[in-house]
């Protein structure tokens, strides 16, 4: 199996992305960064008010859960807690626990 | 030189049937019959041997001149356009279409194409219909659109306005050539999804995979810097912050931002290479790797630049499989003409220009450029060469199409080219890994994002230089005629001609020169001025006695960013000003359109009254407030009623105060301004379109009022462009 000269660049850029990628997540507090970034400007997410593609932006919530939430707000009306988020088909007790700091059920901009 | 490429010709004389079908705007009527016969007779005469290369050009020329004549004129009984001219008095109060593409978002706002089915009227509804409209929603939408859904919409299909002021996007003129007539502006509570997922599979399923592929970014990423890498991976420039895309622009380093070559050659390599790691035989790794950039091209878009590079790559695949050499030129011809062949409107598409010439310069060019760059590193001329040689063909079409220039572009693609390739393959290593672990992709992820902002500092740190961008403008038709000559030649020492010491080469060098100076040196325009027709702010461009530019921007709600960036600041570099003398505000609250301007052009004053400086929504920091303070960057006024008419006096050298009778501030233009008949008649045009008057001694009084721009001389009190113009007599 010989690599191309081609190759064997995109294989190295590969390895030191992942290296280096590593040295970031570890040193420069990544994994929040992704988490609240987002979100640092605006506060909590009000989940009676926000539309799908900001609720599809939370961590391991997909678009499919996030219609959903939409979805359960329609029928049934307004979220009076967040809690009531487990009552929507897909949203496990680790995942709601992962988002829960990320919730309100009102508005809270900065 | 030999150049015995039959099919590169071809294709040619394909594209001149197809551009002169468009501009001589024949009805396929009369052009299908004409062209069957010349067909017809370049196909005998081809047979026979007469002269069949002409005649087989001749042929070409013809089939490109049908087919456009056809995409163009051509409408069935049922298309949307058809129907609507037949039944003119109806109103469409709304209508059903099916989502056509994968919905962008951007601005606020979604965008996607939609095929009509069904129109709703006063009194009845017409189903079974066809064609294509672009239709704009809000983004906070609260369901999600997909490919293929089926959308019920209460709301009116309107024409695309026509440009208001000179050089603006023809954005009706750029929908046309896509055959799309009309357009739908949606807000969130008229539109519902009324069947979900109908639509072709295949793109049905790649727009799924574009989906779960965009998810990844955003999950992995900081939002900022995952809007930029949707950018550039995906070609969704919309996601892209303003500021960063304006970096890009001025830095000459925006065609990162289209998928294009660059992306599909990195993912050919990167799959390639995985499929080397898995022991795949070379041959169908080729077929897998044909497959996947099918994908790819549909992901993001299908655009003109990501399609040419798809097309080449299965001619270089096909030649690779079935062991012969491929040829680049042949392989531009056949993506050129394929891509033709089904939508011959992209002839005109600014995306097509741009990747076919860019492509067509670096292999033109490129033996050449890299002999001359010998000495430098490889890897270093490689890059200078690709720069050099994509923009010696695009500069005239940037100029004609963007009217801009940018001087700092080589520096700048030295620089974010590679940084751009290695945020590419990270991603591509994110996405792999994300199908299956979020976590491990995060890793990629993290790369990305430094790199990402690296390159962002750059562009921006670049874009600040002086006179990185300048504004040109459009080039005479001879002068692109020679530009094109002299470089098609220059590689060339056998086509010189050598008569009584006449070297082509150098005569068309120095005419080119000469042409080029007259060009940039001829932008004088004394005593004008502008009034643009805006929809949320008021502009006036004044082009003074001694040529001094003075652009006075008012009263702007809301959204009055995109008039300056897609009227006032487009009108700027159509008119090839690249130093504004003054630069005046009144009340304007905008400090992006600002930061754009300043951008742009050398600003070398800034007046601005206490309206636009008010505290929580200033245009400048808040220390400037109330503050005089001459001869550095702000000069500011108080707000009252002195304060408009002083900075009119200064900035007007003929300006004369008329005496008013309010107290309300007035906008005074007078020089000797004949306005029929109206003695000591004003103007108002930063306001034209809003209600603000005034009135003189007389009780007289003129409001400038036109549906498009206003262009006026000073000197001869002359109006161009105005449709309304009135006395009254009622104040403020």
């Amino acid at each position: 199996m010989a690599f191309t000269k081609e190759e064997k660049n995109v294989l190295f850029i590969i390895i030191f992305a992942a290296i280096a990628g590593m040295f970031i997540t570890l040193f420069f507090s990544y994994n929040a960064r992704i988490s609240l970034k987002q979100f640092e400007k605006n506060g909590k997410i009000n989940i009676n008010t926000a539309p799908m593609e900001t609720l599809d932006t939370l961590p391991g919530i997909g678009e499919t859960i996030a219609s959903r939430i939409v979805e359960r707000r329609e029928i049934k009306g307004n979220f009076k807690s967040v809690y009531e988020l487990v009552e929507v088909k897909g949203m496990t007790k680790k995942r709601f626990e992962k988002i829960k700091p990320l919730l309100s059920v009102e508005d809270t901009e900065k | 030189m030999s150049f015995n490429r039959p099919f590169f010709f071809i294709t040619l004389a394909f594209i001149f049937g197809i551009a002169a079908a468009a501009l001589s705007a024949v009805n396929y009527f009369i052009a299908l019959p004409v062209c069957a016969a010349l067909i017809t007779a370049g196909s005998i005469a081809g047979f026979r041997k007469k002269a069949e290369k002409t005649m087989f050009l001749l042929v070409f020329f013809a089939v490109g001149f049908a087919v456009s004549s056809f995409y163009y004129s051509y409408n069935p009984p049922n298309n949307i356009k058809t129907f609507l001219i037949k039944n003119p008095e109806l109103v469409v109060k709304g209508y059903e279409a099916e989502v056509a593409d994968s919905p962008e978002r951007g601005d606020g706002k979604i965008y996607f194409n939609a095929r009509i089915n069904k129109v709703y009227y006063s009194g009845g509804e017409a189903a079974g219909l066809s064609g294509l409209i672009r239709v704009t929603l809000e983004e906070k939408t609260p369901f999600a659109i997909r490919y293929g859904d089926t959308i019920k919409v209460r709301g009116p299909l309107n024409k695309p306005k026509p440009p208001k002021n000179i050089g603006e996007f023809d954005y009706g003129e750029y929908l046309k050539n896509k055959r799309i007539e009309y357009i739908s502006y949606v807000k969130t509570p008229a539109v519902e999804v009324i069947k979900e997922t109908g639509g072709n599979i295949v793109l049905g399923t790649s727009y799924a995979i574009k989906d779960k592929l965009v998810s990844i970014i955003y999950s992995v990423i900081p939002q900022e810097q995952a809007r930029i890498m949707d950018g550039l991976l995906l070609g969704n420039q919309r996601a892209l912050p303003r500021e960063v895309f304006e970096g890009f622009r001025i830095t000459g380093t925006a065609h990162i931002l289209a998928v294009s070559g660059m992306n599909v050659a990195l993912i050919a390599l990167f799959i390639f290479m995985l499929l080397k790691l898995a022991r795949v035989k070379r041959k169908l790794s080729a077929l897998i790797v044909m497959g996947c950039v099918f994908v790819f091209a549909v992901i993001t878009g299908a655009q003109a630049s990501v399609v040419r590079a798809a097309i080449m790559a299965f001619v270089v695949l096909t030649a690779y499989i079935i062991e012969r050499k491929p040829d680049i030129y042949n392989a531009l011809a056949i993506a050129a003409f394929l891509i033709l062949f089904f939508k011959p409107g992209d002839l005109f598409d600014a995306g097509f220009q741009l990747s076919f010439l860019a492509t067509f310069g670096i292999v033109y060019f490129n033996a050449a450029a890299q002999q001359t760059l010998k000495p430098l590193p490889a890897w270093l001329a490689s890059l200078i060469s690709t720069t050099l040689t994509a923009q010696i063909l695009l500069t005239p079409v940037l100029v004609n199409i963007f009217h801009q220039c940018s001087l700092i572009s080589i520096v700048a693609n030295i620089f974010i080219v590679p940084i751009s390739g290695l945020i590419t393959i990270t991603g591509f290593a994110m996405w792999l890994v994300g199908i299956f672990s979020l976590k491990a992709a995060a890793v990629f992820g993290a790369t990305a994002w430094a790199l990402i902002n690296i390159m962002v500092w750059i562009s921006d740190g670049l874009s600040k230089v002086p006179f990185a961008s300048v504004s040109v403008r459009t080039l005479p038709l001879y002068t692109t005629m020679v530009y094109y000559m002299f470089f098609l030649i220059l590689p060339y020492k056998d086509i010189e001609i050598r008569k009584k010491n006449f070297s082509l080469r150098l005569t068309l060098g120095g005419l080119l020169v000469l042409l080029i100076m007259l060009h940039i040196g001829n932008t004088s325009e004394k005593n004008k001025m502008y009034a643009f027709s805006l929809k949320n702010s008021g502009a006036v461009l004044i082009s003074d006695g001694e040529d001094r530019k003075i652009l006075i921007l008012g009263k702007s709600t809301g959204r009055a960013f995109y008039d300056v960036k897609n009227s006032v600041a487009v009108f700027l570099r159509h008119k090839g000003i690249n130093v504004l003398e003054t630069l005046v505000l009144e009340n304007w609250r905008d400090k992006e359109s600002i930061d754009l301007l300043k951008r742009s052009f050398q600003i070398k004053k800034i007046i601005a009254d206490a309206g636009s400086l008010a505290p929580k929504k200033a245009v400048f920091t808040g220390e400037r407030y109330n503050e005089k303070n001459r001869g550095t960057e702000i000069d500011i006024y108080e707000s009252g009623a002195g304060v408009s008419t002083n900075m009119y006096e200064v900035l007007f050298s003929c300006g004369k105060r008329v005496a008013r009778k309010t107290t309300a501030p007035a906008y005074y233009y007078t020089c000797g301004y004949e306005c029929e008949g109206i003695e000591n008649c004003f103007v108002n045009p930063v306001f034209e379109g809003f209600s603000r008057r005034g009135k003189n001694e007389n009780g007289a009084g003129l409001k400038l009022s036109t549906t498009g721009m206003a262009e006026v001389d000073l000197k001869k009190g002359e109006i161009k462009n105005f449709k309304a113009v009135y006395a009254y007599e009622d104040g403020y």
